[in-house]
């Protein structure tokens, strides 16, 4: 259904659209660097899962298998790079009562 | 012999159901990233920092990975009616970049799931009780 296909892949191209725009408002109001490319990168495995479902051939198959496979290790990437939050020491700097 | 089910009428009525699946799975991931774009565009406006779009992540990943599902259904169901080996071979291709995707996808949920329950304030022991 051609009509199916071309409305599958619109969707996909505005998951993109929508990915650069919520990745450039991340990046401008306190997500950083890191969390606007994770935002960016989830946009844009939506859109690879939207294409996927159009993938007919072996070729369409393996470049879709690949641009998910590149987006999901980067974001891995990032997220090792992150380092964790930093624990709450509010117990252990209590000051000693004053004499 | 009568022929309760021919193999034609098998075959247009499960290429009908995996059509609708499919397209269910792609309604899912494509609604969830539109509910997603507002809820980032939200988070930005009030500033709530990187927590607030990890949330959203959340959300959005919670989409992705229901809409898998259904697109794993589909394959499911297309496995009824693929007649020849290329075609197996394709449906397996794609079921296990789909399957893959949906482990990645369900332990990112849960590691972000839980820096956003570590984040969030937790209630005074005693405070909600009447």
């Amino acid at each position: 259904m051609p009509a199916v296909d071309e409305a599958v892949r619109t969707a996909a191209v505005l998951a993109v659209v929508m990915g650069l725009v919520a990745a450039l408002a991340a990046l401008l109001r306190g997500g950083g660097p890191g969390g606007a490319m994770a935002v960016l990168l989830d946009f844009l495995v939506a859109a690879g899962l939207l294409r996927l479902s159009l993938a007919q051939t072996w070729t369409a198959i393996a470049v879709a298998a690949l641009t998910i496979v590149i987006r999901k290790v980067v974001v891995a990437a990032l997220s090792l790079r992150t380092p964790p939050p930093a624990p709450r020491l509010t117990c252990l700097t209590r000051r000693a009562p004053e004499a | 012999m009568l022929d309760l089910l021919p193999e034609e009428t098998l075959r247009e009525v499960v290429d009908l159901l995996v059509r609708l699946v499919e397209a269910a799975g792609a309604t899912v991931i494509f609604v969830g990233a539109a509910a997603a774009f507002v809820r980032f565009l939200l988070v930005a406006a009030r500033r709530s920092g990187a927590n607030g779009f990890i949330a959203v992540r959340l959300f959005l990943g919670r989409f992705l990975a229901l809409g898998l599902e259904f697109q794993l259904a589909g394959d499911v169901l297309r496995t009824a009616i693929s007649p020849s080996f290329t075609q197996i071979g394709q449906l397996a291709a794609i079921a296990a970049i789909r399957t893959a995707l949906n482990f990645f996808l369900s332990r990112e949920i849960e590691r972000e799931g839980r820096t956003v329950a570590e984040a969030a304030p937790r209630p005074v022991p005693g405070a909600g009780g009447g």
